[in-house]
């Protein structure tokens, strides 16, 4: 019997190479495992098949001593890279039949290092959601509960099938998408480690998209050593995808547990007025009292127009996502639900075929573009971006990373949020500012609250040194005390 | 500057030609909730209008080179069976939709 729940994918790696244990005897144990945690709704589609035949592949590889970085690890695949062979639905009733002819850059480039696939994760439909409750396979749930409740609570989203399937030990490292905190916020409401490299570190590539000019890949894992471990074989130039970046890529391990020492960290004074929890507010003052520990100069600085990215967000994306979901209209793939003419199966189509929130932004999107408000709006919205952008340049002359926390609450009850966009889209306060400058961070599990729920801070640095989220992210890890999820209420 | 989107409400039938234009069916009983979501959310997202954007440029992406072009080159093709394979009609190779001429 493998112990899956204190493995990590680095543990796992070196023990498949040792031949600790076999590949086949690992995917065993996790089918088993993902099979009994049915009731936390994590997999849109399981891989279970093809996944055993690549697993006997792996060993055989392992024997001949030709096994590649990550031969024989099982991964998790969020639900919106296309992959070929394998249902690929976006947790959408309109893609709900969808089998893709190709794979995406990133799951080949897995592969690739002999990483075997063990199924599709849930996420919110089109990755537009903080909750995971927009999925049409239904809510996935939070592995962790509450010390005084038994609600059950949401994994946080988009990526809440990875960051939930991480948490609960159902594969080592999952993969996920970020547009404007979606791996970050899951990770932090599950005590996972997310990151969201710099756009245009990951290929696009086979991704299914939601807002092109802030989608960006990247992993989910339980430890930063982790983490760097997935970067190094998730990153790296593509020319199928325009916005790819030819900037090499390191070795991120390199990176782990280095001094900070006479380093910078910036703390930003805006963020001290938000409407943060008690308990997440000291956890930020704790973790500040953890990098001077290490040596690290802490530095006051100003984001002024940061309070400005969740409604320059809010028309940006919506904008860009009802360019990109206009592909969904019946005829080359996807549900068809027919009507009298092609423009009634257009709209019978994606009347019925998207959920709630993807119409209203889809709706939202449409309103913004649309003839005579298209500067007010969306060029409007365009324009503040790059006045955030650019106080993030000016923070970054100053110091080498700056830490906040990833989320102002810990993870809420299923339903409590879903009635209240607004409220909803709060969530997502200070992750937003990253992805509309483009940057890379990462969210690493700091702590329990008072009610023994994960807690996360956030590691923002400059475009393309994600080396340093690694250097300072150890730190954290290093500092806290224990995140043990005690109960194993689902099993 | 006050623009006129200031003025601007969201009624219903807003929605209704919004919704036409995204080509999404929207049921009568939908539209007044979505017309009061929305409405909402815009009025959210109007505090963009403090912010002074004078002589300031659009940011359309945060790529530093801007977006790379590359030889408008044949790299794959002969891939029929597979570009049908997800199509909800199709024959003789072609999708199939209602007839759209009269």
């Amino acid at each position: 019997m493998i112990d899956l729940v204190s493995s990590d994918l680095v543990s796992i790696r070196n023990s498949l190479q040792n031949k600790e244990f076999t590949a086949v005897e690992l995917l065993s144990e996790y089918i088993e495992r993902i099979t009994k945690s049915s009731k936390l709704n994590l997999f849109n589609t399981t891989n279970f098949e093809n996944a055993l035949k690549a697993a006997k592949e792996s060993d055989q590889k392992i024997i001949r001593g030709e096994a590649r970085s990550l031969e024989g690890v099982p991964i998790g695949v969020k639900d919106l890279f296309c992959t070929a062979g394998v249902r690929t639905t976006a947790s959408s009733k309109i893609l709900e039949n969808f089998v893709p002819a190709y794979e995406s850059t990133i799951t080949q480039k897995l592969y690739d290092q002999g990483m075997i696939l063990l199924g599709k994760l849930s996420n919110d439909e089109f990755a537009m959601g903080s909750s995971n409750e927009t999925s049409s396979s239904g809510p996935a749930v939070n592995p962790w509960k509450s010390c005084s409740s038994d609600k059950e609570l949401v994994p946080g989203g988009s990526s809440g099938g990875s960051s939930g399937a991480v948490a609960a030990s159902l594969c080592p490292f999952a993969t996920a998408t970020d547009t404007g905190g979606s791996i970050r916020q899951p990770a932090a409401f599950t005590g996972t480690v997310g990151l969201k490299p710099t756009y245009g570190r990951c290929s696009r590539w086979g991704i299914v998209a939601f807002a092109s000019s802030l989608d960006q890949a990247g992993p989910i894992t339980k430890t930063v050593a982790d983490s760097a471990l997935a970067l190094k074989y998730m990153a790296g130039y593509d020319e199928k995808d325009s916005t790819s970046a030819d900037v090499g890529v390191e070795d991120y391990q390199q990176f782990v547990g280095q001094s900070i020492k006479g380093m910078t960290v910036g703390v930003p004074k805006e963020y001290e007025e938000l409407d943060l929890e008690d308990d997440i507010k000291l956890n930020w003052h704790d973790a500040i009292n953890w990098y001077k520990s290490a040596g690290a100069e802490i530095v006051s600085i100003s984001l002024p127009h940061s309070k400005y990215a969740l409604p320059a967000y809010y028309i940006i994306a919506p904008a860009e996502a009802s360019s990109n979901l206009a592909r969904y209209d019946g005829v080359k793939y996807g549900t068809r639900i027919t009507g009298d003419d092609l423009d009634d199966l257009y709209k019978n189509t994606r009347g019925l075929g998207f959920g709630a929130e993807v119409k209203r932004r889809i709706l939202i999107g449409t309103y913004v573009l649309s003839a005579g408000y298209y500067d007010a709006y969306y060029l409007k919205a365009q324009k503040v971006r790059r006045l955030i952008h650019s106080d993030f340049v000016e923070a970054f002359k100053k110091v080498d990373v700056i830490m906040t926390p990833t989320t102002p609450t810990t993870a809420f009850g299923i339903g409590e949020n879903l009635s209240d966009p607004l409220k909803m889209y709060s969530n997502d306060i200070l992750t937003v500012p990253v992805n509309l400058a483009g940057l890379p961070a990462i969210s690493i599990p700091s702590g329990l609250d008072s009610q023994g729920l994960p807690m996360g801070i956030q590691i923002i640095t400059n475009h393309f040194n994600e080396g340093k989220l690694f250097q300072f992210g150890s730190i954290v890890e290093k500092s806290r005390s224990s995140i043990t999820n005690q109960s194993e209420w689902w099993l | 500057m006050v623009n006129k989107v200031n003025q601007m409400t969201i009624t219903k039938d807003t929605i209704r030609k919004i919704s036409n234009l995204a080509k999404i069916s929207i049921a009568d009983q939908e539209v007044e909730k979505l017309e009061s979501e929305i409405s909402s959310i815009i009025r959210w997202v109007e505090a963009l209008n403090e912010v002074d954007t004078e002589n300031v440029d659009p940011m359309s992406n945060s790529l530093t080179g801007g977006l790379r072009m590359r030889e408008d080159l044949v790299t794959d093709g002969n891939k029929v069976s597979d570009i049908l394979s997800n199509s909800p009609v199709d024959d003789e190779n072609f999708f199939v939709v209602p007839k759209v001429i009269e």
